[in-house]
């Protein structure tokens, strides 16, 4: 990746999907149906990534610097269809961070106004 | 950029696992094949274990609801990835924003989404409706673009055609050897022309001798179609003649079969009746003829009286155009060719013509209309799906008109409501279509057991790209035609009245009456036409089911039985053989009688020319020669009408004899009196005359439909008995009790020789009849869906329009009006429409009745019995339909229904 990449704020604010899936990934390294699963398990299974359209996002995320092909953890080379795992570049990393923080700033703003009640202990 | 890894898309363990994921797989199929290539088994796999997650924790009808949503995710992100392919490659890397109209459509597509799986008691019934429709229509279209649509699969397949000789009768016919070398030398116009004959050969070394089906072809003929012996050569020039080393060529599946495709069967030997034959060469595995599958391909190896008797037609001719010539020229060509015969072989040439077909249609010849009538059906079919559609769809905008003028109140525009509506009629179409699409694979494989076998190139049917994008475009085409309605009702709310709650309670519904009223008179009038066509059917299969063939079918067996000339080289030893069977057969207490004839009834034709002396001038007669043994009519029950029928004094050293049939009595003799007077055989050298001595019934030779040709007995050992005849035998009870102990006979008789074929005769006349059954199978199954969802249609919409006027019912009903007239009222007001719709349907059918002219049989498209009694039908599933609504309408209590406003 040769190209110089955009400052992380510049992709705010984040395309859900691209931020879900970069939450699911965290500091792992996963293969699709992983990140699937991973998303699943932090939303309580609330919410979901369809497979659809997960892997044409995933390889746009590679194209764009979010994240990077890298080999299986040496664990999980059991059956299935071949897989490729992925795991977030530093440069994804920070644009989660930024996004994270674009949202934190949202939530204070909506509790200013009361939409949302201030958090109870 | 990613490293575009190797990946084997074969080895994945996820393929079990379900309709759902062979939905999820079709659905698939809308991303790029790059995408599909990388990807398609991990996100199966993805699929199947979110599936498999729900199911377990969650209950099945969670996993159904995420099956959908990732069934239509798949769809939508894979038009998205093409589009965005697409424009990768024309503006670069410009691709950034390019996505910003697609998100916006997502929208409008996952709220659609939503408000479909928040509303199974609508989605559902519409999803059957459309799933069977367009299954339906997937199905059948398969079959349509297998058989007519696609191109043959051989080299420039558009410039070939089939070239046959016409009769002096007019009669389409096979080619002289000869005449076929004059038409290769002489016609301009054709690239290339060659030959073939299918032969039925006797495989023996192996633990049973085999019967098996091959084609003698000239030098060069798969060169010609473009398609080489995978392995091995080609027949040689020399090979066209008899006296050259005997080879053989397999076709890929007999050298897999019997061979277990190894490389050393080149140069084998196999033997074929009783003749050693080289195998040179093996077909490549996609090979196939448009005559079937034969297992060997043999070379002409004509002899020298093949090739100098202009007289004996035996050859099929293909020939070829050359680039840019006219399929008319050529045939105009043709024809100088052969009046140029005409003039310089009178003797053999006199009368004959020469005509052509472009050969893909020569080879669907009959199946085109069928399958077209069929594709037309599955389409009224899916126009009544649509109508009944649009019709719950309409009913349930007006549910939602709140909703729809509160978006608008919001300052939704009229344009954003109209698509957001449209999304949702789309989205229905597309999983409709992907759900018919599963059921079409379903059905698929079941629609080609219906046609046994008897469907030209039924082997190339399969749900491809072209049946894929078929599908979409029909599913799109159904969410726009069932969207159309709601849309133009549902955006034209009178906004106050309907948030004052009163807006479709009165006024409006009336407008709305008259959209669904015609959508029910469409629906009548579809279904009408469509069970017409199965009474045509219907009527026309019983009469040919009642077809006085001419002999008795029941208790009958056949058997075929080919001599190996190697080993029964004179006529004698033929004739001796097929009388002893019949003879040997006789002496079993279950059997009433046995016989050989050349040709069965309902199988191909083998006709003959002769004269007649005495006759007029220039009658050069044509007539079916039938070789029989002596108790050929007593085994079949054919009637003797006058004279007398074949004796065993009927040898070869007696006075050659001949039996007619009616026909042949009519035709020559206008007097009708055959018995005594002589026929001769023309153009080859048993030129003897033959005497007349008895008349036979007319029985039906060229399958059931055709009036009996004139026919020609004569006693197969007064002659050059062919090789292969056919056993019929008549059993006592049932014939296939039989098929032992003819085996045994023939057995007994020669341990080589096996038998093939064996089937009762009433088998044989109903196989004859499988295309006209598989049509009334099918049209019977579309005429009762559409009837079906005829009678669900009216039955919706009085239902409708009574829950709307309950509280002019409760009032008139309160107003002193009995009950009964308010059935009435109800009934009267849903006929009128039925009745509209049967007029249209009747105009319809009479209309479009045509089309069916060829498939039907005594009867008429416009058949006044038939069209009387569906419409009747028609008539009383409509009564039966608006009678429950208007039972309903009777019994409200006005108390009740004035309260409800």
């Amino acid at each position: 990746m040769n190209k110089k990449l955009p400052a992380p704020e510049a992709n705010l604010p984040l395309p859900p999907q691209l931020f879900h899936v970069l939450l699911g990934l965290g500091e792992d390294t996963l293969h699709g149906y992983g990140i699937i699963q991973a998303y699943e398990a932090l939303t309580e299974g609330r919410e979901t990534l369809l497979p659809g359209s997960l892997y044409g996002t995933l390889s746009r995320m590679v194209s764009a610097g979010l994240l990077e092909e890298a080999d299986p953890p040496p664990a999980q080379t059991s059956g299935g269809p071949p897989r490729r795992y992925y795991r977030a570049t530093a440069y994804g990393k920070a644009v989660a961070r930024a996004e994270s923080e674009r949202l934190e700033r949202l939530l204070a703003a909506t509790r200013a106004r009361k939409i949302v009640p201030e958090e109870s202990p | 950029m990613s490293t575009g890894k190797q990946r084997n898309r074969e080895d994945g363990p996820t393929r079990s696992g379900g309709l759902g994921t062979v939905l999820f797989r079709l659905a698939l199929m809308a991303h790029p094949r790059m995408w599909r290539d990388r990807y398609l088994e991990e996100a199966t796999e993805a699929f199947a274990g979110g599936v498999a997650r729900r199911r377990s924790e969650s209950g099945r009808v969670a996993a159904l609801r995420y099956a959908l949503e990732a069934v239509a995710d798949a769809i939508l992100s894979g038009c998205k990835e093409r589009i965005g392919a697409r424009r990768r490659k024309a503006r670069g890397a410009k691709q950034v924003a390019a996505g910003q109209l697609l998100d916006t459509v997502r929208a409008d597509l996952r709220y659609a989404h939503r408000i479909l799986l928040k509303r199974p008691s609508f989605t559902l019934p519409v999803l059957i409706t459309l799933a069977l429709g367009i299954g339906a229509n997937t199905a059948i279209f398969s079959v349509v673009d297998a058989v007519i649509l696609q191109p043959l699969p051989y080299r420039d397949a558009e410039r070939l055609v089939q070239v046959r000789e016409i009769t002096p009768q007019g009669f389409g016919f096979t080619v002289s050897p000869p005449n076929f070398a004059s038409l290769r030398d002489q016609a301009r116009s054709l690239e290339d022309a060659t030959a073939y004959r299918e032969t039925l050969l006797t495989l023996t070394g192996g633990e049973l001798p085999e019967a098996i089906w091959g084609i003698r072809v000239s030098a060069g003929f798969f060169e010609f179609l473009g398609a080489p012996p995978a392995i091995g050569r080609s027949f040689l020039p020399e090979e066209d003649e008899a006296g050259a080393h005997p080879t053989v060529i397999l076709s890929h599946g007999a050298w897999q079969r019997r061979f277990g495709g190894s490389p050393a069967t080149l140069g084998s030997t196999m033997v074929l009746d009783g003749v050693p034959r080289t195998i040179v060469g093996v077909l490549p595995r996609l090979f196939r003829f448009a005559e079937g599958d034969p297992e060997v391909w043999l070379p002409q190896e004509f002899t020298e009286r093949d090739v100098s008797l202009r007289g004996r037609h035996f050859l099929q001719v293909l020939a070829r155009l050359r680039p840019g010539t006219e399929f008319e020229t050529a045939l105009e060509e043709m024809r100088t060719v052969w009046s140029g015969l005409e003039q310089e072989y009178p003797e053999t040439n006199t009368g004959w013509g020469v005509t052509a077909f472009p050969l893909l249609q020569y080879v669907i010849e009959g199946a085109r209309t069928p399958l077209l009538v069929l594709l037309g059906s599955a389409g009224l079919v899916l126009l009544i799906a649509c109508a009944n559609v649009a019709n719950l769809s309409l009913a349930r905008v007006e549910r939602r008109g709140r909703e729809l003028a509160i978006r608008s109140a919001l300052g939704g525009s009229r344009s954003r409501l109209i698509r957001q509506l449209l999304t949702e009629h789309l989205v229905l179409g597309i999983m409709g279509g992907v759900l018919g699409l599963g059921l079409a694979y379903l059905a698929v494989d079941r629609l080609l057991v219906l046609f046994q076998g008897q469907l030209p190139r039924a082997d190339a049917v399969a749900v491809n790209g072209a049946v894929l994008l078929f599908t979409f475009i029909v599913s799109l085409g159904v969410g726009l035609l069932t969207g159309l309605a709601p849309v133009v009702q549902g955006t034209r709310h009178d906004l106050f009245a309907v948030l004052r709650g009163t807006g479709h309670r009165l006024g409006k519904a009336w407008a709305h009456g008259r959209v669904r009223g015609t959508f029910v008179v469409a629906e009548v009038a579809l279904a009408l036409m469509l069970v017409m066509g199965t009474g045509l059917m219907l009527n026309s299969f019983l009469r040919l089911t009642r077809v006085d063939l001419g002999f008795q079918k029941e208790n009958l067996l056949t058997g075929q039985i080919s001599l190996p000339e190697a080993r029964y080289q004179t006529a004698d030893e033929r004739a001796q053989f097929f009388q002893t069977i019949s003879d040997d057969l006789e002496r079993h207490g279950e059997v009433v009688a046995a016989a050989a004839v050349g040709v069965l009834p309902l199988t191909w034709n083998y006709t003959h020319v002769f004269t007649v002396p005495g006759a007029r001038e220039d009658a050069a007669w044509q007539a079916e020669d039938r070789l029989v043994t002596p108790g050929y009519f007593r085994t079949m029950r054919i009637p003797l009408l006058s004279g007398r029928g074949f004796q065993d004094t009927d040898g070869a050293d007696a006075p050659p004899v001949a039996v007619v049939n009616q026909t042949f009595a009519h035709q020559l003799y206008p007097d009708g009196r055959a018995v005594g007077r002589r026929v001769q055989f023309k153009g080859s050298p048993d030129e003897e005359s033959w005497e007349i001595v008895g008349v036979v019934g007319n029985t039906r030779q060229f399958g059931v439909r055709a009036e009996s040709p004139a026919t020609l007995y004569r006693p197969h050992s007064q002659i050059n008995p062919p090789s292969s005849m056919a056993v019929v035998v008549r059993a006592s009870s049932s014939p296939r009790d039989l098929a032992t102990t003819l085996r045994e006979t023939v057995r007994a008789l020669d341990a080589a020789l096996p038998i093939y074929q064996l089937s009762t005769m009433k088998d044989r006349v109903s196989d004859s009849l499988t295309s006209e059954r598989v049509m009334l199978v099918l049209l019977g199954l579309f005429g009762f869906i559409a009837v079906v969802l005829g009678a669900i249609g009216i039955f919706g919409v009085m239902s409708y329009s009574v829950s709307q006027r309950t509280t002019e019912m409760g009032v008139r009903i309160a107003l002193g009006g009995a009950p009964r007239d308010v059935l009435t009222m109800v009934v009267v007001q849903g006929m009128k429409l039925a009745a509209l719709g049967v007029v249209l349907g009747i105009v319809g059918s009479l209309a479009l009745g045509r089309i069916l002219t060829d498939l039907l049989f005594g009867v008429e498209p416009g058949d006044p019995a038939t069209l009387g009694a569906v419409t009747a039908l028609i008539a009383a599933v409509s009564l039966t339909a608006c009678l429950l609504p208007a039972r309903r309408a009777a019994a409200v209590d006005p108390a009740e229904s004035l309260r409800q406003d």
